[in-house]
């Protein structure tokens, strides 16, 4: 996964969810699940230190 | 001769039976995200549940497409097809191109653990050469590659369809699962370049951590040398030692257990409706989208496309912003959606705004 922005959303209430931006402007949103195959190589590029996450503004 | 005795491939009957296929989509019918797509890259799909796998072509400038094509053997309508579009070989020791179908654990551990299964497949090529088959088995305590078979079989006939069959026996030395996690791969190894760390594996059950890796007689076959062509359909997966004839199922079942690793909902006129809405204010509404399946985990949210609310008193444009973080489910998913001029608390509908083309998708792939 080619990530070229990743930002962390957290509501309220606590729930949290990234939206991703890919090449060619391609956006997703990822849940916080580690069973969801992106939300997992997120945190291993952020282990690996290839990926810094932002806060929402 | 005793009832026992009667094997029943040779009873020449069609169809023994049902669901024992554990291939998803092994005819190649179902293509939610796309038909085709153009380079071809590590992760793409184009029939639902088959994924291109390559570590890149690198320098070599080789460029592969897939595509759903309608050319296949008799009894089936569909195939993949992956053609070379720009030759130009593997550039490094270890690059390869292949193309696979996930597992979960609950869904295969338990036969490898017991029993041998048996692959089936209707494979096609331009090129007349020798390939390589691995079924990859993970390790569920450590989530990667624990055991890999490792197979070939060879294209007699170049340009002509043939069924192979290959049986593996039971491996019951892996630690497996029961749950909804990577369990599992069988993958369909176009070529891999020798003089690395993958080509020395042993036909049958290696112990080893590393996904890809095939038998030396395998590699260097020269499929990505020239504008060459594969294709498969067919697929199956199945407990026991007999390959039986392939499980034809209806496109509504196939496609229902595609949907638990991807959803699209695509227009299919300008205004197509995506789902209810409930507005909170002027500028922010919620989208419900419950999914037809539970997914295999909370899906990515994609997204293509115009989009608007209806909520009485006319459509305003809308933006679908994520999903919402508190709700978020295998089972369904709120849109958190934004836009102006929506009418203060009011129910409407989420629907495309004059596009004809627009679609949103979620993803629970392994």
């Amino acid at each position: 996964m080619d990530i070229q922005n990743i930002v962390k959303n957290v509501t309220p209430e606590g729930g949290v969810t990234y939206t991703v931006t890919l090449p060619n402007n391609v956006v997703l949103s990822v849940p916080n699940d580690p069973a969801n195959s992106d939300y997992a190589e997120i945190m291993r590029q952020v282990e690996a230190g290839e990926l810094t996450i932002e806060d929402a503004d | 001769m005793a009832l026992s005795k009667i094997e029943t491939q040779a009873l020449d009957v069609g169809q023994i039976g049902g669901r024992r296929n554990l291939i998803i989509n092994g005819a190649q019918i179902i293509s939610q995200r796309q038909t085709s797509k153009t380079n071809f890259s590590n992760g793409d799909f184009v029939t639902d549940r088959w994924q291109h796998f390559t570590n890149g072509f690198g320098s070599s400038g080789t460029v592969v497409d897939g595509e759903q094509v309608p050319d296949a053997p008799d009894g089936f309508k569909k195939s993949m097809k992956i053609t070379v579009t720009t030759a130009g070989g593997l550039d490094s020791a270890d690059n390869y191109g292949a193309l696979g179908q996930k597992f979960e654990h609950q869904n295969i551990s338990q036969f490898l653990d017991s029993d041998s299964v048996t692959v089936s497949f209707y494979v096609k090529s331009s090129l007349a050469t020798t390939y390589a088959v691995i079924l990859e088995r993970r390790n569920v305590n450590t989530g990667t590659t624990g055991d890999v078979y490792v197979a070939n079989y060879t294209i007699n006939i170049a340009n002509t369809w043939e069924r192979k069959t290959i049986t593996i026996p039971t491996n019951s030395t892996q630690a497996s699962g029961d749950d909804n996690a990577y369990g599992a791969t069988l993958i369909f190894v176009q070529d891999l370049k020798s003089g690395g760390s993958r080509d020395d594996a042993s036909l049958g059950w290696n112990n080893s951590t590393t996904t890809i890796q095939i038998n030396s007689a395998a590699t260097d076959n020269g499929f990505f040398d020239s504008a060459n062509t594969w294709q498969i359909t067919g697929v199956q997966l199945e407990v026991g030692s007999v390959a039986t004839p392939f499980e034809h199922r209806l496109y509504g079942e196939e496609l229902t257990l595609c949907q638990r690793y991807t959803w699209v909902i695509k227009s299919s006129s300008a205004y197509s409706l995506f789902g209810p809405v409930q507005v909170y204010d002027a500028s922010t509404a919620n989208g419900i989208i419950l999914f037809p399946q539970t997914m295999r985990a909370t899906p990515t949210l994609g997204q293509s496309g115009n989009f608007s609310i209806y909520s009485g008193d006319g459509g305003d444009a809308a933006t679908i912003v994520g999903i919402d973080g508190n709700t978020q489910s295998p089972y369904g998913v709120v849109l958190n959606l934004s836009g102006s001029g929506f009418t203060d608390n009011s129910a409407g509908f989420l629907r495309g705004n004059n596009d004809t083309s627009a679609s949103i998708s979620f993803f629970a792939e392994l």
